[in-house]
């Protein structure tokens, strides 16, 4: 994908799919280690499967397919600029998902993040039922997302998708643009 | 022309011999190495161009139903990567013409590639 946002999102509707009520992305700009990290996890149903296998490009669980590209196309991402992608256990849930995946910040091959906050706003904008929290971090700046809260301070009604989908991508948006070095 | 035929004239060097490649005629060509960009451009029943020997490759070649896969630069597969393409019938072609070379010659045999 040209953006690692897309891969985000990606990640995200597994999330969704595995009936996660919390999902939690934090994305790291670490320049002294010349490290973006990414962290993607949820208090889902978890993975039916050892990671080995869900990282194979011929698994899937939706029916009728044949591929599940996902994990395996952000896993050869990471992996192109000289990172890795791994799965873990999250402690959000009993069999919560973490994946964490680690790209070189200045390698050549590193796709851009892209349009992060029009990503994180529609994906919450589709699933406002789900507690998202977004923690952005860079060079001295970090900040921590969480959109219920967020609603609250605003006066924003919880069931409103579209609402919550305009606060996060107002607010991602400033953030990014605190975090020069999130690109 | 059929992937055989197409193979045959460009002097591809076969690397899943036991797959019999489709006898339709490729409708197409796509040159890249990103392979979301593969499946979301490559035509059906057309060929990709790639330095890419990953096993993504051979998922995106069975999602994008491609007709057969060219890895330029003499690049090859892993035998396990040979192995999944041989079990999904995607035929796999090697030469040591680089991307850019092999893509002039599908388009002087006529074919095209789609537009944005």
């Amino acid at each position: 994908m040209r953006e690692i946002a897309l891969h985000i999102l990606d990640l995200i509707e597994n999330s969704v799919r595995a009936q996660a009520t919390i999902i939690m992305v934090a994305i790291e700009a670490l320049p002294e280690q010349d490290l973006l990290r990414i962290v993607i996890e949820d208090n889902g149903t978890g993975m039916k499967a050892p990671p080995e296998t869900v990282l194979d490009p011929f698994y899937t669980t939706k029916q009728g397919k044949k591929t599940g590209l996902g994990l395996s196309l952000f896993r050869a991402a990471a992996e192109a600029t000289g990172g890795r992608l791994t799965i873990g256990k999250s402690e959000l849930g009993p069999v919560g998902v973490r994946v964490t995946v680690e790209m070189g910040l200045t390698h050549i091959d590193r796709n851009p993040l892209g349009d992060l906050g029009s990503s994180l706003a529609a994906v919450v904008c589709t699933n406002p039922q789900v507690d998202f929290r977004f923690r952005l971090s860079g060079g001295q700046q970090a900040c921590d997302l969480r959109v219920w809260d967020l609603a609250a301070q605003q006066g924003t009604d919880l069931r409103d998708g579209l609402a919550l989908g305009r606060l996060v991508l107002e607010a991602i948006n400033t953030q990014l643009q605190a975090c020069r070095v999130l690109t | 022309m059929t992937v055989t035929e197409l193979a045959a004239k460009l002097e591809l060097r076969p690397l899943t011999p036991q797959v019999t490649p489709s006898t339709e005629q490729v409708t197409g060509g796509y040159v890249s190495d990103l392979l979301s960009d593969v499946l979301a451009n490559a035509p059906r029943g057309g060929v990709l161009v790639t330095v890419q020997v990953h096993l993504n490759v051979i998922a995106v070649a069975v999602h994008a139903e491609l007709a057969g896969v060219i890895f330029a630069l003499d690049r090859v597969p892993d035998e396990s990567v040979r192995a999944k393409a041989v079990a999904e019938g995607i035929p796999l072609y090697t030469t040591k013409e680089s991307a850019f070379d092999v893509a002039g010659r599908l388009y002087e045999f006529g074919l095209r590639g789609p537009r944005a």
